[in-house]
């Protein structure tokens, strides 16, 4: 191991909280923020502790004055030794204490001495210490140290994982290779719910095609007759039990004549048709059916058949990106949701893994969603029927948090809205102050993982993509000329 | 009277700085003192300092002396300043004898200037003669070697310039009719040399050089002679009071060339803030010499651990339990 520092008392280290060390000149190059580092304690166990902050001091620049030398030709730096008093102060947060011989990790109880010599832990030390499985899913290598992040998947999965991150920072590239992993796993079923379309580009070289469907917006129907009166309710929150009642009626009336071949349009003309109903609630009910049926979603028959959808290893993507109605989206996503998570209940379905891409639309905090209630279903009791979420979002502090908090591991990338990042500090369990200052620093690519998953959070990078994805994507300049071109070839052809 | 300078350009020369410090603990069973020098010198290239070199290191150990029992307050301090002088010329010889390197320039802090002791304690008459042996034997070294060595005077409380004054005027002040405006001689009289050449001097500019009147020893005395001048080096400073002993065989005017040489070397070292002109290598070694207070309490806490016994205790006045 290389030793960097000695640790050093202060009035507040070496403590249970922090301990400061003075870093050694020669190894300065090898430490970096968020770094392990381990510390000797006795001969039988060592503190293993994270870097959380970095100090440089000078005597020579202690005051503002001393940058001034306008009237000599020679600068500063020219005069004075300035380099041989700069020294670097270095703050860790102890993790755990680890014993020597027989890897045991407990919390620590007593505070190492002053003295003490630091080094850069072994990766060995940090995978016991993180809880890193070796068998588990590749994400990426810790950012330092030269470690693989391998995550046990139930530990990850079981209890829901949400993905959080500024838009551009790297979420779509980060499921992807959750994805990728998943299906190399070979044993669950996913559900990726995709409003912008961007998967369907991307999975099919993950996966060959027998193992993807991407299924366009436009192609999806859901069968009136497959749904109970209370289920059409469900679409359109307006519609009142007394109407629901009736609704419930008709639709038992035709099923019995039409032989459960009905869509919408049958409907309403049975509520017209029908003398008994209130002229009143035939005139509402006839209302909101309507608004249902120029949705476009409902017809006789639904399609694709959600019964024969999710195999162990297939990937199966809803794109989305056809339907602009955010209502309409909402509707498709409770209705997959609903009928998977009953298939999976009754286990007519392999382990499932629900991924919701801008889960804030389809579960959010404020505003009437009608998928809200499934997505909070599955967090709340999805855990107990191997059925888990995967919530994807850019803004956080606009998702529900009882969808949000059932998510017990977390993986952060960028943030910067501060309402976001004090609503993360708020709903993740395990993420302390001094991690969540952390987040809007993250690169792109890199990622904090908190929670079940990991015995601690860990800052990591994002490993690449085993497949050469080339980036399609336009920049606005390049957008605008090719709009132009074609604009001017259809101006002169027409 | 008064003589402008040209800073010179450094670069390519070993300039050093020494400095010491020292310390004092009056215990129960009897009073010690720590001392601390060091020299430190940098090779300046034209935009930068090629290296820096500490000796005999950049943290030297403490050195420890225990003080007679029965000196007199004053004894204790002259004790104390005579042996950290003497600590300070040990390490400037050397660092003369054993640097490999050609040292071109050495700045000393203070005034070579140590009155005798006026004591009847042998020890400190032996320490005294001591200090002379060393000071004779460093100027002959730097001769030798062709080393140009000075004494920088931060504060200096001096009023030779000031007396003199106060003599000659009475005789020329017919000449000066403004002067007669003003109770001037009472202005001389409450004025020491530092005060009035911070008005008279302009940066980069000395004073006339006066000769001092120090005795060292006879052969050292037939050989060398003590200057003194005033040097301001920033405007918003007092100037610095620079001494440096000079053969007695060379003329008026290679004196007057070493002295302006070694001045428009410390010039440009010094030069760094329009409020503080003191050369760079002195700065450098005063840092370095510096004993910290946390360190002598480390210290103190070691040696009570190894012998707890109660000669070995501070004063209580130094350890009350109260943080008042």
């Amino acid at each position: 191991m290389i030793q960097i520092g000695t640790v050093i008392a202060t009035t507040d280290s070496p403590s249970l909280e922090l301990i400061e060390l003075i870093l050694e000149k020669e190894n300065q190059s090898l430490v970096e923020k968020g770094q392990y580092v381990t510390i000797t304690k006795n001969e039988a166990s060592i503190v293993l502790g994270i870097i959380v902050s970095i100090k440089k001091y000078n005597a020579y620049y202690e005051t503002l004055d001393s940058s001034i030398h306008e009237i000599n030709s020679r600068n500063y730096e020219a005069i004075f030794p300035i380099e041989e008093w700069e020294s670097t102060k270095v703050e860790v947060k102890p993790l755990g204490e680890v014993e020597v011989n027989s890897n045991k990790v407990s919390r620590i109880k007593f505070p190492v001495s002053p003295g003490s010599k630091v080094y850069i832990s072994s990766p060995s030390i940090i995978s016991t210490f993180l809880g890193l499985d070796p068998d588990g899913i590749y994400l990426g290598n810790l950012s330092s140290n030269n470690v693989k992040v391998s995550i046990n998947l139930s530990r990850l999965l079981r209890k829901h994982l949400a993905i959080l991150a500024i838009s551009g920072a790297g979420k779509s590239y980060a499921t992807s290779i959750l994805l990728e992993e998943l299906y190399k796993y070979g044993k669950l079923g996913v559900l990726v719910i995709d409003p912008h379309g961007e998967y369907s580009s991307i999975i099919p070289f993950i996966a060959p095609k027998a193992n993807v469907e991407v299924i366009k917006g436009s192609f999806i129907s859901i069968g009136v007759p497959d749904l109970s009166a209370w289920e059409i309710s469900e679409f359109s929150p307006d519609i009142s039990v007394v109407q629901t009642r009736v609704l419930s009626t008709i639709i038992s009336n035709l099923k019995r004549d039409c032989n459960n071949l009905y869509s919408l349009q049958e409907i309403i003309q049975k509520v017209d048709t029908s003398e008994v109903i209130n002229p009143r609630t035939k005139d509402a009910l006839i209302g909101w059916l309507e608004i249902l049926r120029r949705t476009f979603l409902f017809s006789a028959k639904t399609s694709p058949n959600i019964s024969e959808l999710m195999e162990p290893g297939k990937i199966v993507i809803l794109d989305l990106s056809g339907i602009q109605s955010l209502w309409n989206r909402q509707i498709i996503a409770l209705y997959f949701l609903k009928r998977l998570y009953k298939l999976r209940m009754q286990e007519k379905i392999p382990p499932s893994l629900f991924v919701i891409e801008e889960a804030h639309q389809f579960c959010p905090q404020n505003g009437r969603s009608v998928s809200k209630r499934i997505v909070e279903t599955i967090a709340r009791e999805g855990r107990k029927f191997y059925a888990s979420l995967c919530l994807i979002s850019q803004r956080p502090v606009n998702m529900s948090v009882t969808a949000l908090s059932q998510c017990n591991s977390n993986l952060i990338l960028r943030i910067r809205n501060p309402y976001d990042q004090d609503f993360i500090g708020k709903t993740s369990e395990g993420i302390d102050r001094s991690t969540l200052k952390m987040i809007p620093s993250l690169e792109i690519g890199e990622a904090l993982l908190v929670g079940e998953a990991v015995n601690h959070p860990i800052f990591f990078k994002i490993r690449l993509r085993t497949f050469n994805s080339e980036d399609t994507s336009l920049n606005l300049g390049e957008i605008s000329e090719q709009y132009e071109k074609e604009w001017k070839f259809k101006w002169k052809k027409e | 009277m008064f003589i402008q300078l040209t800073p010179q350009d450094i670069s390519g020369l070993t300039i050093g700085g020494i400095d010491g410090g020292y310390t004092s603990r009056l215990l129960i069973g009897f009073d010690i003192f720590f001392f601390r020098a060091i020299a430190v010198f940098s090779t300046y290239t034209p935009e930068t300092i090629q290296k820096t070199n500490y000796y005999p290191n950049k943290t030297p150990p403490l050195e420890i002396t225990v003080a007679d029992v029965g000196l007199s307050i004053l004894e204790f301090e002259n004790l104390g300043s005579i042996k950290r002088a003497i600590i300070e010329l040990q390490v400037a010889t050397q660092v003369l004898e054993l640097s490999t390197k050609k040292i071109d320039v050495l700045l000393l802090d203070g005034s070579p200037i140590l009155r005798r002791p006026i004591t009847n304690n042998q020890r400190i008459q032996n320490f005294y003669q001591t200090y002379l042996s060393n000071l004779s034997k460093l100027v002959y070294l730097a001769s030798k070697n062709r080393v140009k060595m000075a004494w920088i005077v931060k504060d200096s409380r001096l009023n030779l310039f000031t007396r003199f004054l106060g003599k000659i005027l009475p005789f020329i002040i017919e000449f000066l009719p403004e002067l007669l405006t003003v109770d001037y001689r009472s202005i001389i009289n409450r004025s020491r040399d530092m005060d009035l050449f911070y008005y008279l001097l302009e940066p980069n500019v000395r004073s006339m050089v006066y000769q001092r009147d120090f005795k060292v020893t006879k052969e050292f005395d037939s050989k060398f002679s003590l200057y003194a001048f005033y040097l301001k080096t920033v405007p918003f400073d007092i100037p610095l009071r620079v001494e440096m002993f000079q053969s007695n065989r060379r003329n008026h005017k290679n004196l007057i060339n070493d002295i302006n040489t070694l001045s428009e070397t410390i010039l440009p070292l010094s030069q760094y803030n329009k409020t503080y002109g003191i050369p760079a290598p002195i700065v450098e070694a005063d840092a370095r010499a510096k004993i910290k207070e946390a360190e002598i309490k480390a210290l103190f806490r070691m040696i009570q651990t190894r012998f707890p016994k109660p000669e070995f205790m501070l004063k209580r006045r130094e350890r009350s339990p109260w943080k008042f």
